[in-house]
């Protein structure tokens, strides 16, 4: 996958996902992106056709960044940086990529939770079969 | 919990989009309007709030890093090395965002 890494996601996050899980990653601890505001972040991953990994909530306020205007935008909702590892591998391993394209995800340890459209959210297990529609 | 309606912190007027800051939306439980003003002021001038930036959160001044981060990875790690490696910060940062929280709490606690 293509990402593109928040500020507020930790160093060893983004070299977890470039060097053991292999995604071609860019991320935002270079000077330039200090001063990029959310909308111009969404802009850039739009631009290089990237998902946005970050930690912040604040992307998927309703209206914000519609579904299907951006490549994707994955909130990493564990706290621990290794239970974010955990579940980045089952990303990477165990759901199929086009359920989280142009989508807002939260990820968490052991579920997925993606908004569709109409603001509903479908939670999906540890087998990405859909467990239940929020 | 203080339940505001409107922002009127002169510091952060013209500063703060209401419609992108999550703590000081209409209805939102948030903290009292002075507790805000004075922790951000507590942090030394290090932690500011700004439109479109962390989605409108307090943040540190001049980067793309929230006040949420830095508190959530130093309790994740336990250890101040640790948290500033991961974040690229200096230890005055985690020391401002850390005061911030306590004048929160501190206000919390002791409401107006």
């Amino acid at each position: 996958m293509l990402l593109l890494i928040d500020r507020d996601v930790p160093k060893s996050i983004a070299e977890f996902l470039r060097d053991s899980l292999h995604h071609d990653v860019a991320d935002s601890y270079r000077a330039s992106y200090e001063r990029f505001s959310d909308e111009e972040i969404v802009a850039r991953a739009i631009e290089e056709h990237r998902i946005v990994v970050t930690r912040d909530q604040g992307y998927r306020r309703k209206g914000r960044f519609p579904i299907c205007t951006h490549p994707g935008i994955l909130i990493l909702r564990n706290t621990s940086i290794e239970h974010q590892k955990t579940a980045l591998i089952k990303l990477t391993s165990s759901y199929n990529q086009t359920m989280i394209e142009h989508a807002i995800t939260r990820v968490y340890v052991d579920r997925l939770e993606i908004e569709s459209e109409k603001g509903q959210i479908r939670v999906y297990g540890d087998q990405f079969e859909m467990v239940r529609q929020l | 919990m203080v339940t505001i309606t409107k922002i009127d912190i002169p510091s952060l007027q013209g500063v703060v989009d209401v419609q992108s800051a999550p703590l000081l939306q209409d209805g939102a439980l948030v903290t009292l309007q002075k507790a805000f003003e004075d922790a951000i002021a507590e942090s030394g001038g290090r932690i500011e709030v700004r439109s479109g930036f962390v989605s409108g959160k307090p943040k540190l001044v001049g980067k793309r890093l929230g006040v949420y981060a830095i508190l959530y990875t130093l309790a994740d790690t336990l250890s101040f090395p640790k948290t500033q490696e991961e974040l690229d910060i200096d230890l005055k940062e985690i020391q401002a965002s850390l005061d911030f929280a306590a004048a929160l709490c501190e206000q919390e606690v002791q409401p107006l």
